[in-house]
């Protein structure tokens, strides 16, 4: 297969290695598309933790519902259940046990939803949309934490209507993450914290962003022994920031990298620059997969430094993206993510999740 | 001859007799040297002497401070990044010549200019990049890490105008979205353009925006974390509008600034934002008024007697120009801020004027002091005749009411050493 960016625009047809003739570019990768897709934009994708057998994926979008796949593994999906928000549906996340999801969205509430009796019921109320939604588990203690664009980041006993703690916010979340022991929430204007869950959540350390324009999306990786190090950090300006907490050389172990721009590195020309729209780390190799406004997704390798795949180019934004928890499965949904307003809404337009099989392609790349 | 790194350091002990070179402007004021006497005139001092030469000048010019922070920009911009290496090094290099600083060294001068005039380059690049790239416009933004946002620019993410456009579409109002959205894409251009233009006041302001301390992303955020009302400091269009919480609203009044002015909450910290008609740094330093460095007090103060960006709409401007013409006192402390300042700019630091500061309620509500206080005296004491009968009653009390202080130097007929 061939992989490195064709340059076709926005929706012709990629390289013709397929034969087909007609301006179709909604597959241009031929991945598993996932039956029954939501009617609207696919806002985030979630799947199942080693806890349940099987692989089981949901996902939330701007048409208030969150649905709820089985994955098998010949690649066949059957649609299993579905609930509604009423509003659009921000972010979605796992208990650790799997028997429950939580949804968060922009009808300022969070909900919990029981899928063996396929209940829902709030837990979380905010003064504005909630935007991030994680499921803490720590020795002492389990709890939902939700930011919102009411500035502050609040944590839930599911039992209870009041938060169990709140803090506050430099400004609105726009995304989070979560591995325990540690949080980080990157907020509008440039704001980046990060917390320890620890005993309780507290705030651990504001760090100054290392990009220079919106926060867009935030991943957490670990170390090679499982404890989570540093972050990922995506912003709308096609750039990737790694940022480690406590790095022996903070001058050159943190760095950034270009990504989802239209000349890859020729910096000569005028690029258009896409925003990052999702990141994710490979649960088992550590590498991490990007996707953007421009309709491809990437694999990179943080420790090598090095890109070791992009795809072709999609006829649509790709909005979100999650890896399976063993990392054979790279999930990806293509749909329209409002990078270029209005205008280019198409309501008409279908939305997909594509199923990749990802236990080949993130390999690390050796270090010469 | 080289230069004397002791000298540098403020610790020459032959003073004007060391043989290397003595830098005008470096360290006058600094430990006076010792009696060059004893020490001089033997082989073992000659050679102390020597010893310094051997230490390059060029260390203390520029290059030291703009290094470090070029290989950090420049860096940041590929796949590379030294950002936190070069801000450590930035203020090691930085104390080291603050006084120097101050006594407008020429090396120094110079050192300076070329870090703001990399600045500037780096901000008009950034932003061509970002008018012809295609990417999303409702973003922050700063030219560098370490820096604050350049203010003008408010963060909306795609997210929160699709919601817009959503509530919209279900009251059949898409219109409305549609001249939001275009009224903050014309407030983009046109900050764009006003940036990209560079003339001297825009300059002015980015840079001193820019120069507002390494650290003013941490007051900034940290008192807004500490604000239980949630109100949000940075980004000052943004927090007018997402204090209607419950909808995030688009205001598509053109004076967004302007806009905020009608949430003047409870007094103290909490107004700040009210006034910070400048730009956020300069409301950090507000807040942490009475414990802020000196400088930032003074950066503030100067803000205000200097507000000839014309954002001067909301109720702040109005107090200066109120108190200036002898009107009843502001009832707000900073009309007390507005009266120092007319007063004398250079005493104003929390040490020197220690009764004002910390006490945020403080009212110099002298009116009267006020309306004649609007030319510096020069006079050592003033006649009798020229006080006014409460600056009189507090000069012969035995000691002065806080809130009451006069501002002019008292009649020498009341002192008695």
């Amino acid at each position: 297969m061939s992989l490195f960016g064709s340059t076709s625009g926005f929706g012709t047809g990629g390289t013709s290695m397929f034969g087909s003739t007609t301006a179709d570019n909604h597959n241009p990768m031929k991945d598993i598309e996932v039956t029954s897709p939501p009617d609207d934009s696919i806002s985030c994708l979630a799947f199942s933790p080693p806890t349940l057998p099987g692989n089981f994926l949901i996902a939330g979008s701007w048409a208030n519902d969150v649905r709820c796949w089985e994955v098998q593994d010949n690649g066949q999906t059957i649609p299993k259940a579905q609930q509604m928000h009423t509003g659009p549906v921000l972010d979605t996340c796992w208990s650790d046990d799997g028997s429950k999801v939580f949804t968060a969205s922009c009808d300022k509430t969070a909900k919990m939803w029981d899928l063996n009796s396929n209940q829902a019921i709030q837990i979380a109320q905010h003064e504005a949309p909630v935007k991030t939604i994680h499921w803490i588990k720590a020795p002492n203690y389990s709890c939902v934490m939700t930011g919102s664009w009411d500035k502050t980041l609040k944590f839930w006993d599911t039992r209870s209507p009041t938060p169990m703690m709140t803090l506050q916010l430099p400004e609105r979340c726009y995304c989070a993450d979560v591995v325990h022991p540690m949080a980080a929430v990157a907020t509008a204007e440039r704001g980046l914290i990060v917390y320890q869950l620890e005993n309780q959540p507290s705030e651990f350390r504001r760090i100054e962003s290392p990009l220079k324009h919106q926060h867009r999306c935030v991943a957490i990786f670990k170390d090679k022994v499982n404890k989570p190090t540093g972050f990922a950090l995506g912003s709308i300006e096609g750039r990737v920031a790694i940022h480690y907490i406590n790095p022996p050389n903070p001058a050159k172990d943190n760095f950034t990298f270009k990504c989802h721009r239209s000349n890859g590195t020729n910096t000569s020309a005028p690029q258009d620059i896409y925003a990052v729209n999702g990141i994710a780390f490979h649960p088992v190799h550590g590498t991490l997969a990007t996707v953007g406004s421009d309709g491809r997704f990437s694999f990179w390798d943080k420790d090598a430094r090095t890109k070791l795949k992009t795809s072709e180019q999609l006829d649509q934004p790709i909005s979100a993206c999650c890896f399976n928890h063993n990392g054979n499965i790279f999930a990806y949904a293509s749909s329209y993510d409002w990078s270029k307003g209005h205008e280019f809404y198409n309501p008409q337009k279908k939305n997909y999740i594509f199923l990749r099989n990802a236990a080949e392609e993130l390999k690390p790349r050796n270090k010469k | 001859m080289g230069v004397c790194q002791f000298f540098l350091q403020g610790r020459c002990r032959f003073g004007e007799k060391c043989w290397n070179e003595h830098p005008r402007g470096g360290r006058h004021g600094l430990p006076a040297p010792q009696g060059p006497g004893p020490g001089r005139g033997g082989g073992p001092c000659t050679s102390n002497q020597r010893h310094t030469n051997v230490i390059q000048p060029s260390t203390f010019k520029s290059s030291a401070w703009g290094g470090s922070r070029d290989n950090g920009r420049e860096v940041f911009g590929s796949s590379g990044f030294g950002s936190s290496g070069s801000g450590s090094s930035g203020s090691a290099d930085f104390s080291q010549n603050r006084f120097s600083a101050l006594m407008n060294n020429q090396n120094i001068a110079g050192g300076y200019k070329d870090e703001e005039e990399r600045l500037l380059e780096s901000v008009m690049k950034d932003l061509e990049i970002w008018e012809s790239s295609g990417q999303w416009i409702f973003s922050s933004y700063s030219p560098m890490k370490d820096k604050p946002n350049v203010s003008g620019f408010p963060d909306f993410s795609p997210e929160e105008l699709r919601l817009e456009y959503y509530n919209c579409r279900a009251n059949n109002d898409v219109q409305n979205y549609i001249n939001s959205v275009q009224e903050l894409a014309k407030q983009w251009k046109k900050r764009l353009v006003e940036l990209k233009s560079m003339n001297a006041s825009t300059k002015a302001a980015l840079l001193s925006e820019l120069k507002n301390t390494v650290t003013q992303p941490l007051p900034a955020f940290g008192f807004g974390g500490q604000q239980s009302s949630g109100f949000g400091l940075s980004g000052f269009p943004v927090s007018s509008s997402s204090n209607t919480a419950s909808s995030f609203s688009f205001k598509p009044s053109s004076n967004l600034i302007g806009a905020s002015s009608g949430n003047t909450p409870a007094f103290g910290s909490s107004s700040a934002p009210a006034f910070g008609v400048t730009t956020s740094p300069s409301i950090s330093h507000s807040v942490g008024f009475g414990s802020a460095a000196a400088p930032s007090a003074a950066s503030f103060s100067f803000k205000l007697s200097g507000t000839t960006s014309g954002f001067g709409s909301s109720g702040f401007s109005g107090n200066s120009a109120a108190a200036k013409s002898s009107s009843p006192a502001p009832p707000n402390a900073f009309g007390a801020v507005n009266a120092a300042v007319a007063a004398s700019p250079s005493r104003w630091s929390p040490a020197g004027f220690g009764q004002t500061a910390g006490s945020s309620g403080h009212n110099i509500t002298s009116a009267s002091s006020a309306g004649t206080n609007s030319t510096t005296s020069e006079k050592l004491y003033t006649p009798k005749r020229e006080l006014s009968a409460e600056e009189l009653k507090q000069f012969e009390a035995k000691r002065f009411t806080l809130g009451m202080i006069p501002l002019k130097p008292p009649p020498s007929e009341l002192l008695n050493v």
